[in-house]
């Protein structure tokens, strides 16, 4: 008897929309935003005392909201996607339906793009529109989602491979990626995506002494979008072959 | 027509552990038992067959195809897990309907399976609430509805009835029943024997990973009865019901402790007869009483003692 299979995209649809209900019902994602806005509510209530940011303090503030606190954000709201759902057992209801396996990292990867991409642009908008914005908003914007993007696809992939430490793995390859990668001048530095992040919108600092001795290489904007989309497929690749070539054995 | 359930020499291991060893089996149609005690290899058994894990060796397929990522098979399958992780953010509803359309219904199709699956499981009252807050009773419940709700062909139940109270238990039994009378293959698994014996004399003995026995349960039964029974009396006048015991033909040895009396016997039916006369004969006052023999474990380790020393 030919029974009915939903096919790769309908498969992806219902993982997304168990996602976006799950974050929405969920603590971490209002706990996120919160987080998200506490710079700009720290600079509201300076303001609002008397105390007002100089251009550097406000660029500085923008890079550690876009490449720190974003992409902080962006783990802890993805990071659960696969990695929770084989922890508790529950991918089995997904698993065990005809549906490809890897329908779930994707579905989950666009849920939480759909919840922490809208709510950081709403953020910027409204946070830039009440305290200013040093960059150019569309720059920012565009920072903004491929940091969330990168990231979403970076947790996702760390919470299939290790889905009982999800969070420490994807939090270590942050720190690796986005700190100590960055960290390193010279060509290096083009690996991580905090580069790209801050080539985009504007706020690579200036060059310390050790670009002296190791230049900083000129990367065009189109570059960066390139290479943190590739990025993103990658992780996002990681993620999709290891939920369908390996089984997650239980605990014995 | 191809065989609902085929395993040939599958063994699943886990490091030097071995879930299931050597596992020949064939599963042709109706309610089957699938009998262990707890560790037997039942649910390494149920997720091999699902198509959550990979062989170590061998192969298992389900009416004829493979099932480790092969949608068509997946498609024609109903399971419900042993333990209680599902998507509790969700309402029983939600839950029941979204695995309807995972399941290839449209919309349509899958609110209107659902809410007849809901239905079946008795589980309308609480169907809109969320499975966070359901009991242990509720989840089985709803994960039986899942599992039945879009008409699949096999339906593998792992331990189906733990927690559940007598009246669903009863329900529960009765629904299994009835999708067998439709035509299903059903694969249930527990390790209380009369659990399974409720719902089918067809059965497949797992211990230790590997299968003891297939067939009947009467001839399980049988060796139940053969097995001899250890029989605990928790009593104030221990002294008094031995020595009307011990004149008892059934009974083979009795040993007498302070407040409790422990018989052994070869016919257990006779013996609890015997006993129940002689209490109430003598007017004794008996607080309790317990058979430590009377479970799967016990039976197993009598089968797998048996059959090392040949007897």
């Amino acid at each position: 008897m030919d029974r009915p299979i939903p096919g790769a995209w309908n498969a992806t649809l219902h993982a997304a929309r168990l996602g976006f209900i799950r974050a929405s019902r969920g603590k971490v994602l209002y706990g996120s935003m919160i987080l998200l806005a506490l710079p700009y509510i720290g600079i509201a209530i300076a303001s609002a005392t008397g105390t007002t940011l100089d251009h550097e303090a406000q660029v500085a503030m923008m890079r550690a909201w876009t490449d720190t606190l974003l992409s902080l954000v962006a783990v802890l709201v993805a990071y659960g996607g696969v990695a929770e759902e084989v922890s508790r057992g529950s991918a089995v209801y997904f698993w065990t339906r005809p549906q490809p396996r890897w329908a779930l990292p994707m579905g989950k990867f666009l849920a939480s793009s759909l919840l922490v991409i809208p709510a950081a642009l709403l953020l910027i908008v409204v946070g830039s529109a009440l305290v200013g914005s040093p960059v150019p908003a569309g720059k920012l914007a565009l920072a903004i989602t491929l940091s969330a993007l990168v990231h979403i696809a970076l947790a996702l992939a760390a919470g299939a491979l290790y889905p009982r430490h999800a969070v420490v793995t994807a939090l270590v390859a942050m720190a690796i990626l986005d700190l100590a990668i960055y960290a390193i001048p010279g060509a290096a530095q083009t690996i991580s995506p905090v580069f790209h992040l801050r080539n985009l919108a504007g706020l690579l600092p200036p060059a310390g002494a050790l670009n002296k001795i190791l230049p900083r290489p000129n990367v065009s904007a189109t570059t960066s979008v390139i290479v943190l989309l590739g990025q993103t497929i990658l992780f996002l690749l990681v993620a999709a072959i290891r939920v369908t070539k390996w089984e997650y054995r239980p605990r014995t | 027509m191809s065989i609902p359930v085929k395993a040939e020499n599958l063994s699943k291991w886990y490091g030097q552990v071995a879930g299931i060893l050597n596992v020949d089996l064939q599963i042709t149609g109706g309610v089957v038992g699938l009998l262990g005690p707890n560790g037997a290899g039942k649910t390494t058994f149920m997720r091999l067959l699902t198509g959550q894990l990979r062989p170590s060796a061998g192969e298992v397929s389900l009416f004829g195809a493979p099932v480790w990522n092969n949608l068509a098979v997946m498609a024609r399958i109903g399971y419900s897990p042993e333990h209680d992780g599902t998507w509790d953010e969700l309402t029983g509803r939600e839950f029941v309907r979204l695995c309807c359309r995972m399941s290839g219904m449209n919309a349509q199709q899958g609110d209107k399976a659902a809410d007849e699956a809901i239905a079946k499981v008795t589980m309308e009252q609480a169907a809109d609430r969320r499975i966070r807050t359901y009991s242990k009773g509720m989840r089985q419940r709803i994960k039986l509805a899942q599992a039945v709700a879009h008409d699949p062909d096999l339906i593998i139940l792992d331990e189906p009835l733990t927690g559940c109270d007598p009246v669903v238990r009863a329900h529960i039994m009765e629904l299994v029943r009835e999708l067998g009378r439709q035509g299903k293959t059903i694969l249930v698994s527990s390790h209380i024997l009369h659990e399974v014996e409720a719902v089918t004399h067809q059965i497949v003995l797992l211990y230790k990973g590997q299968v003891l026995a297939t067939g009947d349960i009467h001839g399980l039964r049988d060796l139940i009865d053969e097995h001899p029974h250890r029989i605990e009396i928790a009593c104030r006048e221990p002294r008094t019901l031995a020595v009307a015991m011990t004149a008892q033909e059934s009974v083979r040895s009795v040993t007498v402790g302070e407040q409790s009396l422990t018989l052994e016997t070869d016919k257990p039916d006779a013996c609890y007869t015997e006993l129940m006369q002689t209490v109430v004969d003598q007017s004794l006052q008996v607080d309790a009483i317990t058979s430590p023999d009377d479970n799967l474990e016990a039976v197993f380790r009598y089968l797998t003692n048996r059959s090392a020393t040949g007897v």
